[in-house]
């Protein structure tokens, strides 16, 4: 595990270095507007980045790199700036400094919520957002349009490619007996999953889950760990969570966060293990 | 099957609404009926339904946008006076012939102000109706929903829109007759305007611009683009992760929803024979937002019984117990507010619930 992780770092300098030379600035101040290229294999890079809220830095010259396909675990104490870094891929929060790309041709920096969500950036919130008024349905049909323009709007289009995403993606969150249900009425857990469902149909690139099973029961989370898995198959994921038995339920690498910047990387026995963390956690 | 679909959710309801659609529809011409016949309506009442079908048509159009986008305007009575103005010209224009109006002459003005021009033609009249309310929500809203300015702000900003213009077609210069505004008119289309047969086609008109406002609009509310209106009133933020550009969506709701209220004041305007200012006051404006809070907001159908409901009530009590109007008004909305917050149409559902 620990050769992997250099040679992906490895790879990934390299990567950095090559657009630097070939592409410069200008060529990506104006991202393609098609498609998302992942030509280098990374999906994701944050290369020093910085925010600052007044005099509080809630992240510190932070550079991480995260590979297509992979599945990523952030762990880290109160404060260790994870939801700001969320925040910063997807353009609620501006860096002050240092640079996001997804993939070589998207400046995150400089692209609008709704680019980042259109380029294929999805989001699952710390406290489920669902639509509560609506059906459960409903909040599905909304994810699901690739083009989501008014003039697209207009027209009832429920094709059979949609239908079957909807009728596989209820199966998986396992909601299909509440399809006519008000999300409101959901549970705690359920609304969780109705999120993770938005995000299926959804479909993007790269998955950012912010503590996707906090509140939830211990079936419940042996559920969502499976439905994490799943995802991976066709996603990028970046997962957020305090839950030690889902992340080793789940996790490849882990990153560890303290004070804005990263602190270690590695397997979760490994950060568990490492002297840093331990202090990070415990001391002070 | 779709006729059903276009006017409620359940067959019962939409055969009920369809009815009393329909019942709308034929009464406008008994107007022509002999006076001793039984079935005989006065002009005075042709008149009032006339004008209580284009005021629910603005409360449809207030529907849209409060209902549904969560978007309160306290300023659709400038729409609607737009709408309203927009056509008034031109019926001035028919009443002058091919001399300067009446209030222009008054003034002195040996010409008619540019954007005069063309409004003796009946349909760049009418398409002045639609463009000038539609331009104006246009500009408007793209600054105001750009500048992410939401709820109350938005609000209280729609209200000084109304109460500046009113102040702006106060004056004279303004070329729009001050605050006598346009009356007087004779003819439209070279029909006399105060004729039996005028006030029928009139009012059937509006009847059926409001019938078909009304399955357009629930047309629209059951495409996606309802559902993405609804969800930007729950949570606008959660959509634009979704990667919904929800300024597109309010845009375009909003200029819809003036362009109906414009028409509406064009189809009022000559069954009342007058508008002025005063069709700006502010007051007019919040009062469009209490029909649609009695009926039912979210509710289409819900925004056409508060219209009739509360001017039914209005017509009786300004003229029984004028000083007590004002009092009816706040009181019912403060007892909506608090006993009814789903209106009217909260109270069927209900009632429907109960019954199950």
């Amino acid at each position: 595990m620990l050769n992997d992780k250099s040679s992906s770092t490895e790879q990934s300098t390299k990567a950095l270095s090559e657009y630097d030379h070939t592409d410069g600035r200008d060529g990506l101040s104006h991202p393609k507007k098609s498609g998302v290229d992942f030509s280098h294999g990374i999906a994701l890079y944050l290369e020093d980045v910085s925010v600052w809220f007044d005099s509080f830095r809630a992240l510190n010259n932070l550079s991480l790199y995260i590979e297509e396909g992979e599945l990523r675990c952030i762990i880290g104490p109160n404060g260790a700036g994870k939801t700001t870094l969320m925040d910063v891929i997807t353009g609620k929060t501006r860096p002050t400094e240092g640079s996001v790309f997804f993939g070589q041709t998207h400046n995150l920096a400089s692209l609008s919520t709704e680019q980042i969500a259109e380029a294929g950036i999805g989001r699952k919130f710390q406290k489920p957002t669902v639509f509560e008024n609506f059906t459960v349905m409903d909040n599905l049909l909304l994810a699901a349009p690739k083009d989501k323009r008014v003039v697209k709007s207009l027209f009832n289009k429920l094709n059979a490619d949609t239908r079957d995403t909807l009728d596989a993606t209820l199966q998986q969150i396992r909601l299909t007996d509440k399809i006519n249900k008000p999300a409101g009425l959901l549970s705690h857990g359920q609304k969780q999953w109705l999120e993770i469902g938005m995000l299926l149909m959804q479909s993007p690139k790269l998955i950012l889950l912010d503590e996707p099973v906090a509140g939830m029961t211990d079936a419940e989370t042996e559920h969502t760990a499976e439905l994490c898995l799943r995802l991976k198959k066709n996603h990028t994921l970046v997962v957020v969570e305090h839950d030690m038995t889902f992340i080793d339920a789940i996790s490849e690498k882990v990153t560890v966060l303290a004070q804005g910047a990263i602190l270690a990387e590695g397997t979760l026995a490994e950060v568990q293990a490492n002297e840093a963390v331990i202090e990070s956690y415990l001391g002070r | 099957m779709i006729l059903t679909k276009l006017l409620s959710d359940t067959p019962r309801s939409a055969v009920l609404i369809g009815l009393c659609f329909a019942v709308l529809l034929i009464l406008p011409w008994l107007h022509l009926m002999p006076e001793t016949s039984a079935f005989h309506l006065s002009a005075y009442w042709i008149t009032l339904i006339g004008k209580i079908m284009a005021l629910a048509m603005v409360a449809l159009a207030l529907d849209l946008v409060w209902g549904y986008a969560g978007i309160l305007s306290l300023g659709h009575g400038l729409y609607f006076a737009l709408g309203g103005y927009a056509f008034g010209m031109y019926l001035t224009r028919e009443t002058a012939g091919d001399a300067l109006p009446d209030f222009m002459r008054f003034l002195s003005w040996t010409e008619m102000p540019w954007y005069w021009a063309g409004t003796q033609h009946f349909w760049w009249a009418v398409a002045l109706v639609v463009l000038v309310p539609g331009l104006v929500a246009f500009i408007f809203g793209f600054f105001a929903f750009r500048s992410k300015i939401k709820g109350v702000y938005f609000s209280i900003i729609t209200q000084a829109m109304v109460y500046a213009a009113a102040l702006l077609f106060f004056r004279n210069e303004t070329g729009f007759g001050g605050n006598n505004g346009f009356t007087g008119f004779t003819t439209l289309l070279g029909y006399d305007i105060t004729a039996a047969s005028t006030r029928s086609m009139l009012c059937f008109v509006t009847v059926l611009a409001l019938l078909v406002s009304y399955m357009g609009l629930r047309h629209l509310m059951n495409q996606p683009y309802g559902r993405v209106l609804g969800a930007i009133r729950d949570s606008e933020n959660r959509l634009q992760y979704l990667g919904y550009r929800t300024l597109w969506y309010k845009l375009s709701a909003w200029v819809l929803s003036a362009v109906i209220a414009g028409i509406a004041g064009a189809l009022y305007v000559p069954q009342v024979g007058i508008i002025n200012p005063s069709e700006m006051n502010p007051v007019n404006s919040i009062e469009i937002a209490v029909w649609v809070a009695t009926g039912g907001r979210g509710s289409l159908i819900g925004a056409i019984l508060g219209t009739g409901v509360v001017n039914a009530v209005k017509t009786y009590f300004t003229v029984a117990y004028p000083e007590f109007w004002l009092l009816i008004l706040g009181g019912l909305f403060v007892v909506v507010t608090l006993f009814l917050p789903n209106g009217i149409m909260g109270l069927f559902d209900r009632f429907k619930k109960e019954k199950q």
